[in-house]
């Protein structure tokens, strides 16, 4: 009925003000979609424009089929429940429950049928007479959803509809608002800044923050797999506990985390998602620990972290114990040593006693000190050790053949960085096993273990845990980065990106348009001109950039340009192209002469504004 | 300490004796410059109802009284300033021009600052700073041209002349557009949503959320164009044209009796008075809200 | 897609329906009256030269500033009408502010109070000087009580003061009524605070009623001046035009009025009434330029604090 589809959806205010940016998000029909984050992140602008109450500055909202940018509200066939109710306080609620179908000029029968019906389910039919005034703040909202459910409407919008209630009252309308949903079996997009009402609600919650979605995912998988601190910290009361640490390797495989006050041991089970870069002993790294993963113990352990109590909040079924590494900073707000446990139960605890606490290791989160992401992912990038020898490349506990395209490395050791996407299932390949497997955005990640080294593979294939399997790496999409650090082979760059603008100008009396990248031009067909001139007269001035992947580049265009290299990857060939304004990019290909002419497909063309760093379309 | 002295039992005193003359003294002062106001008033309509000799005998009197000191109601007063007003015409040129005036004020007034508040359209700001600047012009510019172009548009004899140049206020604009402001933008998305138009959500939805203003304006822009003296002044020499107050400056400036004068100014200010005093609840709450917002 | 073009081309035509009568209006009694009289100023417009009427420069401006001829009394009409706004802005703001604080003192009748100190301000303008005439003649009501022998309003010690004394009573209804609301505005545990702090009832006045009300004093002052520099109806009201016996009331824009009523010479009234805008704006602009400079100083601090917030 209605799929929902916000396409890098951009809000920008004056020119300037960035309030939304690059929101991406596909709505499954009869989804609850909850947006959460702190005031200002662009939650509710997001909302209003997908009611049409704002306008999209750049990007697509399609909702079925259709595209929505410029339909009017009215005719998008949507509700919206508003913080503040927005009743209309001139109207008795009988009228203000049926103002959206007098105004579709639904029959007065059918009207009446559906007021009753709408007003009997929410438990305020014997207030139709009323007006908004003489109403409680409760039958105030009852009577918005009243109005919002008569009409039927694909996808139902709420802003913030609870933040006016109190506590206790808040609580049972959510489960009211969760049981509406069922039963309507529709949309529904629903606004708070209130984490607990994300969590309890939503089947997906986007989690956002100054304008920028920070990660879309199902309530569990948010509170297990935050992808950067601020979801961790967001997610979750009391609040994630953060340590400023480093991380060495330990005996066996495990990791150890060296934070100044305590050391803690994570076993090598558990450390297979850690990038391994992180382990130097020198890179800052952010711990994160739940309280709720931390326990009281009667003796200090390997993997314990011993504190002194500053505080103890006893609220029955669980403890919160307020403690501190650094005893002289014991209770200064803005301590970096300072840490909450939720113990269960009623733990006896004395403030002021050294207690120590162990962690569940398997459960910490560790994120980059500088940009907060997380170092743990789910679908990691590995690093594997590789020597390359007289033409041989020594990986996996194998030799292969070098590929051609990679003779530039020299004879020595080599750590390779392999992503996911690039370890495939290959019955040519290395044996190898699965050991662990899950379902991450709908595809399979497998960690498989191949002689000494893991790695992990994306795929769409199906493998259980202990299946022997064969897999090979596609090499071009690995990182070479020699002793000192420095990188000796790139993975292949089948990126094209233009910088310029757009013209227009006559030729032989006709008026042409042109994308003008430093000397390289292209003509635009007619639907392409239509969608920029869409954005206004100003995008002839604008300073724009244009980036295709080389998948959408075909070679019979009137852009010349000379093949380079052939970049030969033995499963894979690349060649690289280079446009006369000096721009590079390697396209698939195999044997193509040394001048050739790319075209572009102006359809699958990403039109970005360099100025406001937004992307057009 | 008394208490122990003497075992009486006593209530601890609930007022405080300093602050009963603080108070007291408030009063006193307040009733005093009451007076000044009140009494004034009093006189005036005490004095119309005398005789011009009883009057010219003795003039400070709250009572109507003659020479006597007999209680006295001498009408004729009224009678005459009645004439001498040309009150029936008189009257009925103020009504036309303060109805006229007040319900194309209301109208156009209020779908301008709507559209100043709410709506949106090319150069909306720049032209709502460009006249919100003419309201620094002081009014004294405006008569000379004001006078000239209605003599161009040939309404000068006419009570277009009193109409036409005062049938829009900026700055009742400038009011309304601050009501329409405060009115919770929410209602109107709630309107948008739900399929109304632009002229539906103005005319159902927000008009009758700013009713309370919008009744000030209809008192305040009445009362201002029947008080208005100047521009009646300055555009009509035609007896026949003359409103209540160019009429009672006319009076004022004739041999009539001085109580026939005081009858005047009663017969012209008092129906003022009096709608003040029904709806002062409006006039004074709506002095009071444009206050804040100002 | 056309679509969007339609819709911003909607949306400009319903807002322009809307204020095409302000439009209207504002170019038919606002802006050309403005030009004209610009232009006007500059002609020798008048009852003799109708039609015959021809540019004069600056002729009409050098005249009255240069007080020369018929018009010598250009710069003591402005001195009257600085004497006039000296005596009535000071005036207006104590006594509003002493009123408006004794009905602020939670006392009984505070709606009586106000709504007869409103009287004058609902009663014809016309009625008042009618009134106010006879009470202050020679042998009226204000000489038999102080047994003086004074004709008030044609004396020309008594004459402005009277007048300017006259719109203070009749504009004080109104203003109490705004004092009052930016009194009643301000936050009630300010007092509570400071009473608890000790302080009594003149510092708590000094120290939250008076900096709660500054905005609101500063409005009067604005509104004093602008309405002070156009004084000259009750004058014209009283006396008529071209007075000749009481020069010490001969305020600027009576002075206009004369010219424009009893003369008939437009261009010299039109150069007069752009002298007082001048007048006007210089003083608006130099009001301002304090104001801002003070709620400037405040925003910055206000700024530091956010910026402080933010970096915690």
């Amino acid at each position: 009925m209605a799929k929902l589809s916000l396409r890098h959806i951009y809000k920008v205010y004056d020119g300037k003000v960035k309030a939304v940016s690059d929101f991406n998000l596909e709505i499954a029909d009869k989804e609850f979609i909850v947006f959460v984050g702190p005031s200002g992140c662009g939650k509710s602008t997001t909302l209003r424009m997908v009611a049409g109450l704002e306008e999209i500055t750049a990007g697509e909202l399609w909702i079925g089929d259709k595209l929505f940018n410029q339909i009017e509200p009215k005719n998008r066939n949507i509700s919206m429940v508003f913080q503040n109710y927005a009743l209309f306080p001139n109207m008795t609620v009988y009228d203000n429950i049926s103002f959206g179908l007098r105004m579709h000029k639904v029959p007065k029968d059918e009207i009446d049928r559906k007021v009753r019906e709408a007003a009997a389910t929410l438990g305020i039919s014997e207030y139709l007479d009323r007006k908004p005034k003489a109403l409680s703040g409760g039958q105030r909202q009852r009577v918005a959803l009243g109005r919002a459910i008569v009409r039927e409407p694909n996808v139902f919008l709420f802003d913030e509809p609870l933040s006016n209630l109190d506590a206790k009252l808040r609580a049972r309308m959510r489960t009211e608002i969760t049981k509406l949903h069922k039963r309507l079996q529709t949309t529904f997009i629903y606004v708070t800044h209130d984490q607990v009402e994300a969590m309890t609600m939503g089947d997906r919650i986007v989690v956002m923050k100054d304008g920028f979605v920070q990660q879309t995912d199902t309530p569990q998988n948010l509170y297990m797999y935050p992808e950067n601190k601020f979801v961790a910290g967001f997610i979750g009361t009391p609040q994630m506990n953060f340590f400023e640490v480093t991380l060495t390797r330990g005996e066996g495989a495990s990791v150890v985390v060296n934070h100044k006050h305590f050391k803690l041991r994570i076993p090598a089970e558990h450390t297979y998602h850690i990038d391994e870069r992180y382990i130097d002993g020198v890179k800052p790294v952010i711990m994160g620990v739940r309280p709720e993963d931390m326990k009281s113990c009667a003796n200090a352990g390997a993997s314990s972290v011993t504190a002194t109590v500053a505080l103890v909040e006893q609220l029955g079924s669980q403890t919160l114990i307020y403690a501190n590494t650094d005893p002289d900073e014991l209770l200064t707000e803005s301590s970096k040593t300072a840490f909450c446990v939720s113990d269960v139960g009623n733990a006896d605890v004395e403030i002021n006693s050294q207690v120590a606490f162990t962690v569940d290791t398997a459960k910490i989160h560790l994120f980059d000190a500088e940009t907060e992401r997380t170092i743990k992912t789910r679908v990691p990038t590995v690093n594997l050790s590789a020597k390359v020898k007289k033409g041989k490349l020594h990986i996996l506990s194998a030799d292969m053949q070098l590929p051609k395209a990679l003779d530039c490395l020299t004879d020595g050791e080599y750590s390779v960085g392999i992503p996911a996407e690039s370890v495939y299932f290959d019955d040519n390949g290395r044996d190898g096993i699965v050991e662990e497997a899950e379902t991450v955005y709908g595809s399979r990640v497998y960690r498989i273990s191949c002689g000494n080294s893991r790695v992990f593979c994306l795929s769409n294939e199906a493998r259980s845990v202990g299946d022997a399997v064969k897999i090979s790496i596609a090499l071009h999409k690995a990182t070479f980065t020699d002793i000192d650090g420095s990188v000796a082979a790139e993975p292949v760059q089948t990126e094209l990106k233009l910088s310029g603008g757009y013209v227009r100008r006559k030729v032989e009396k006709e008026l042409k348009h042109f994308i003008v990248c430093c000397g390289v031009e292209a003509e635009t067909p007619y639907e392409f001109n239509r969608k920029m001139y869409d954005r206004g007269r100003s995008i002839l001035k604008k300073r724009l950039s244009f980036v295709t992947d080389s998948s959408a580049i075909h070679l019979d265009g009137d852009i010349p340009a000379t093949v380079e290299r052939v970049l030969d990857y033995g499963s894979h060939t690349f060649a690289q192209l280079r446009l006369s304004n000096g721009v590079t990019f390697c396209v698939e290909a195999k044997d193509l002469p040394d001048e050739v002419h790319i075209g572009l497909d102006f359809d699958k063309l990403a039109v970005y504004d360099t100025d406001l760093d937004i992307r057009l379309f | 300490m008394k208490a122990s002295n003497k075992n009486k039992l006593r209530f601890p005193s609930r007022v405080n004796a300093f602050a009963v003359t603080r108070k007291t003294l408030v009063y006193v002062i307040l009733i005093a410059l009451c007076l000044t106001f009140i009494v004034p008033y009093v006189w005036m309509i005490a004095s119309s109802l005398r005789t011009e000799s009883a009057y010219l005998g003795n003039e400070f009197t709250l009572l109507p009284v003659d020479e006597n000191g007999k209680l006295i109601f001498n009408f004729d007063n009224y009678k005459q300033a009645f004439e001498a007003l040309n009150l029936g015409a008189v009257f009925l040129n103020t009504m036309i021009v303060c109805v006229v005036n007040t319900v194309a004020n209301l109208f156009l007034n209020s779908i301008a600052a709507y559209a100043f508040a709410r709506l949106r359209f090319f150069g909306r700001d720049n032209i709502f700073k460009v006249i919100l600047f003419s309201m620094m012009v002081p009014g004294t510019i405006m008569l000379v041209p004001n006078y000239l172009i209605c003599d161009y548009l040939g309404i000068t004899d006419s009570l277009f002349a009193l109409i036409m140049p005062f049938v829009m206020s900026v700055y009742n604009i400038f009011l309304l557009r601050q009501q329409f402001l405060g009115v919770d933008k929410e209602i109107e998305e709630a309107a948008k949503i739900e399929g109304a138009g632009p002229f539906y959500i103005y005319f159902r939805i927000v008009l009758p959320l700013v009713k309370p203003m919008l009744i000030v304006l209809c008192i305040t822009t009445f009362m201002w164009n029947y008080s208005n003296y100047l521009w009646p002044y300055v555009v009509n020499s035609d007896p026949s044209l003359r409103t209540l107050s160019t009429s009672l400056a006319e009076l004022m400036g004739t041999n009539y009796d001085i109580t026939v004068q005081l009858a005047g100014a009663v017969i012209v200010s008092f129906p003022m008075i009096i709608v003040f005093f029904v709806l002062q609840k409006y006039i004074i709450g709506g002095t009071m809200a444009g206050a804040v917002k100002g | 897609m056309k679509q969007k073009t339609k819709s911003i081309l909607k949306r400009n035509a319903i807002g322009y329906g809307f204020i095409a009568p302000l439009l209207i209006y504002f170019v038919i009694f606002q802006l050309a009256p403005m030009l004209i009289a610009l232009i006007i100023s500059f002609t020798n417009y008048s009852w003799e030269h109708l039609f015959d009427y021809e540019f004069v420069g600056f002729h009409n401006y050098w005249t009255l500033l240069g007080a020369q001829g018929n018009y010598s009394w250009f710069w003591s009409s402005l001195k009257t009408t600085f004497l006039y706004i000296l005596i009535t802005v000071p005036a207006n703001i104590i006594l509003t502010l002493a009123v408006s604080s004794l009905l602020n003192s939670k006392i009984k009748g505070e709606k009586f109070f106000k709504t007869v100190f409103y009287i004058p301000s609902v009663t014809v303008g016309v009625a008042i000087m009618v009134m106010w005439k006879q009470l202050l003649s020679s042998d009226g009501v204000i000489n038999k009580l102080f047994g003086t022998n004074i004709d008030f309003l044609y004396n020309n010690n008594t004459a402005l003061l009277v007048i300017a004394l006259m719109s203070v009573w009749g504009g004080l209804g109104y203003n109490v009524l705004i004092m009052l609301s930016a009194m009643k505005n301000i936050d009630q545990s300010l007092y509570e605070a400071a009473e608890m702090d000790g302080a009594g009832a003149f510092k708590r006045f000094w120290y939250v009623t008076v900096p709660g009300v500054m905005p609101t004093v500063f409005f009067f002052l604005v509104m004093g001046l602008i309405g002070g520099f156009q004084v000259g109806e009750q004058m014209l009201i009283i006396y008529g035009v071209n007075d000749v016996y009481v020069d010490s009331m001969h305020t600027y824009v009576y002075q206009l009025y004369s010219i424009m009523r009893g003369d008939s010479d437009y261009g010299m009234a039109s150069a007069m009434s752009y002298l007082l805008f001048l007048i006007i704006l210089v003083f608006t602009l130099i009001q301002f330029r304090l104001q801002n400079g003070r709620s400037d100083r405040k925003r910055r601090v206000k700024n530091k604090e956010i910026t402080a917030n933010e970096g915690v």
